[in-house]
């Protein structure tokens, strides 16, 4: 096999590179200065000066929106529910009220997240839902039921209500998608108008971490799950949560 | 399989004569033309977004071995392993190749065209994994066994008397008496069933929409989550994708994913967009411990350096499918690729051999998809150099030489002209009366028939130049 395939690959390779030595030829000729990788950076800042994407992204806004504003109204559009919490304390209890009012088991799973458990320290513990830290757990626990599960955003972009979650033990992927009502923590600071900005803040968080790289994979989420493959008719829940709620604080 | 007829005349007639297909069509208009419209409007850079986003494409596509080695590197450095596959048995292979030696027996499987391009579904079948499509869409057409009728709503053609049939008999262990009407009903019933396939999964496999060269990420968009939990569940993951889907750094995929979903389906931005850039690390209990991605060439690579270049910019949004008149009345089938409208008419036959070049005919050339296109493909451009590669040859009817020879004798045309049009023009008054009529009857199964005036245009513009109004339409 890997003989073979490294034949495969050289001549896939040496046929891409005829076609690029043949593109670039023609390039050169038709503008004059062809953009070459060496100097894409300097492209994509340029491009960036002229698109402006923070005044695009909040285009048809009113002088007194702001990037929450906009983030929670795209959010609404896509059902779903955001709340904001100035004090922190009522966080956990908010949705311990949340779960009772659907008749859901009063248990959420999440990962092992410091700021999860800072929450969980400062909140009165009878008013707060059972918290089960299952970063360790392996899947056979999940055939029986669906979970509810919470998560922390490392950032948010207004421009389409997005939220960028990144994978690691704080916050495992697969709850995002597995968990029936899902809920997501945002703070306040991490909101930004658009994704560059939102990615600039996960490169910072991780460099304060200590890692020098993005993290493995970075979800963005802008809604509960949803289909249209009925009919085209919009139906939520396809597989990943059936709600989606957004606390803000 | 489905029976598929051999010649896109008679798909094309049997599309037309379907009634439950032409009102599943009748969805699209408004499902996706009015909501990209609405989606664009509110982003007033769209314009400038998509010149860059040709830019992106133009500059990766140009200098593409600079940037397929710079995905594999960071890929690599990452943990993950490039496949390339020149033909699709060479992917097909490869693939299977990867599942065996992890044992695997159930494959969860995201949306992908590359893997519909080289039936991935059906083989790894026949070949004896239990292969799941996991994207809604997908999974109602491989329960009919059927392709996709269009490259992001597969399952378009679907009415839900028929998703009814096909649950209630493959999903013979529920209850028969459970109500299965709404679309809620559906759904709720997919994900139960899909869920454990999820959970039980050895192997997951998506597709990209893009592929990132800096950082050696594969991005999958979706609005259901379930690329997400292919990826997210299984041991080991496999992403089948083709080297256009590549663009030099994060910040240009950004760009690409502000065009892709508000030309999609009007959405500003999809659900669900996730990054992936290699295996799990070591501190992390799930996620894939193996992380594969195979290239499909398939033709591309020969497509560099022709005329058809440009059509390596296309992100499969499909938004020349949903404004194109055919395609709106014919659906995707009736093109017999999986590629359909515009864009399959132009790809079809790079990747299936030139039987596939008459589809440039089931187009009336109205130029829609040029400006719809977010990366700027000249579609109508492109299908018109297939259709000069097949010319047909003009036998005229007996009808066309009659009219032809009245034609050449303008005052014998005239006369018979004035005499005939107040006698059609009564007849045409009534449409039910118009459609019965010889000559048109053919012409006006599919059609209004059109109501004409009383007298000529001739007259009517001799009129006009003798200071007299024009003719008014009567009737209206």
């Amino acid at each position: 096999m890997s003989r073979k395939g490294n034949d495969k690959r050289t001549a896939f390779m040496a046929n891409l590179s005829d076609a690029e030595t043949a593109l670039r030829r023609l390039k050169a000729l038709e503008e004059g200065t062809p953009l070459t990788p060496a100097n894409w950076p300097d492209h994509l800042q340029r491009r960036a000066d002229n698109l402006n994407l923070p005044a695009a992204g909040m285009a048809a806004e009113g002088p007194e929106a702001t990037p929450l504003t906009r983030l929670r109204e795209f959010l609404e559009s896509q059902s779903t529910l955001v709340v904001e919490k100035d004090d922190e304390r009522e966080i956990l209890p908010f949705i311990s009220e949340k779960q009772e009012e659907k008749a859901q088991p009063n248990q959420l799973l999440h990962g092992d997240n410091p700021e999860i458990a800072r929450l969980q320290a400062l909140s009165d513990e009878a008013a707060s839902p059972a918290l089960e830290n299952v970063s360790e757990a392996p899947l056979s626990e999940f055939h029986q039921g669906e979970p509810n599960c919470l998560a922390t955003a490392a950032a948010a972009a207004a421009e389409s209500g997005t939220l960028f979650l990144v994978s690691g033990p704080e916050n495992p992927t697969h709850l995002n998608y597995l968990a029936r009502r899902h809920f997501i923590l945002l703070r306040r600071e991490s909101i930004f108008i658009t994704y560059e900005q939102a990615l600039e803040e996960i490169a910072g968080q991780q460099a304060a971490l200590g890692e020098a790289k993005l993290p493995r994979s970075i979800n963005m989420i802008s809604g509960p799950s949803r289909t249209a493959d009925i009919e085209q008719t919009l139906t939520l829940g396809a597989h990943g949560p059936i709600e989606l709620t957004v606390i803000i604080y | 399989m489905q029976d598929i007829e051999k010649t896109l005349k008679k798909r094309a007639h049997l599309a037309l004569g379907d009634e439950k297909l032409q009102s599943a069509l009748s969805v699209i208009p408004e499902g996706f033309v009015n909501k990209r419209r609405k989606a664009i409007a509110a982003r007033p850079d769209f314009r400038a977004l998509s010149d860059a986003a040709v830019e992106i494409k133009n500059h990766t596509l140009s200098n593409i071995s600079h940037y397929v080695s710079k995905f594999e590197t960071a890929l690599n450095e990452a943990g993950g392993k490039l496949h390339f596959a020149e033909t699709g048995d060479d992917a097909r292979q490869i693939i299977k190749h990867i599942c065996q030696q992890n044992g695997a027996r159930t494959i969860a499987k995201g949306k992908s065209m590359v893997g519909e391009e080289i039936h991935l579904t059906p083989f790894l079948t026949e070949e004896g994994f239990d292969c799941i499509e996991t994207d809604l869409g997908e999974y109602l057409i491989q329960l009919r066994e059927e392709l996709p009728s269009h490259i992001v709503a597969p399952a378009v053609h679907l009415t839900r008397g028929d998703i009814r049939g096909d649950f209630m008999a493959a999903h013979g262990e529920l209850d028969r008496d459970r109500q299965l009407d709404t679309p809620e009903d559906f759904v709720r019933e997919a994900r139960g069933i899909l869920r454990q396939k999820f959970l039980n999964a050895d192997v997951g496999i998506t597709g990209a929409n893009f592929l990132i060269a800096e950082s050696g990420m594969s991005v999958i968009v979706t609005n259901e989550g379930n690329g997400d939990l292919c990826h997210a569940l299984p041991k080991t993951h496999i992403v089948i994708t083709s080297f256009e889907k590549l663009v030099p750094t994060m910040a240009d995929a950004m760009i690409m994913l502000r065009l892709l979903a508000r030309s999609a389906t009007g959405q500003p931005i999809s659900t669900y967009t996730s990054f992936t850039g290699g295996p799990k690390l070591r501190r992390s209990q799930q996620g894939a411990a193996e992380f594969h991605v195979v290239l499909l060439d398939n033709g591309r690579s020969r497509m560099l350096r022709s005329e058809f270049h440009e059509m390596l910019r296309c992100i499969r949004c499909g938004a020349c499918l949903n404004h194109c008149p055919v395609y709106q009345n014919l659906g995707g089938h009736a093109y017999g690729s999986v590629y359909p409208g515009p864009m399959g008419a132009v790809l079809s036959p790079q990747f299936f051999g030139s039987g596939m070049k008459e589809l440039a005919s089931a187009s009336s050339f109205c130029g829609r998809c040029n400006e719809v296109c977010p990366v700027q493909i000249p579609l109508t451009r492109l299908m018109r150099r297939w259709r000069e590669e097949t010319p047909q040859k003009f036998v005229p009817k007996l009808t066309m030489k009659i009219w032809a020879a009245l034609a050449a004798r303008p005052a014998l045309y005239n006369a018979l002209l004035r005499a005939a049009l107040p006698l059609a023009a009564g007849l045409t008054r009534t449409p039910a009366l118009a459609n019965k009529l010889p000559g048109l009857a053919a012409w006006a199964r599919h059609r209004s028939a059109p109501q004409l005036s009383k007298r000529s245009f001739q007259q009517q513009w001799a009129n006009s130049r003798k200071g007299g109004r024009p003719d008014e339409q009567e009737g209206q």
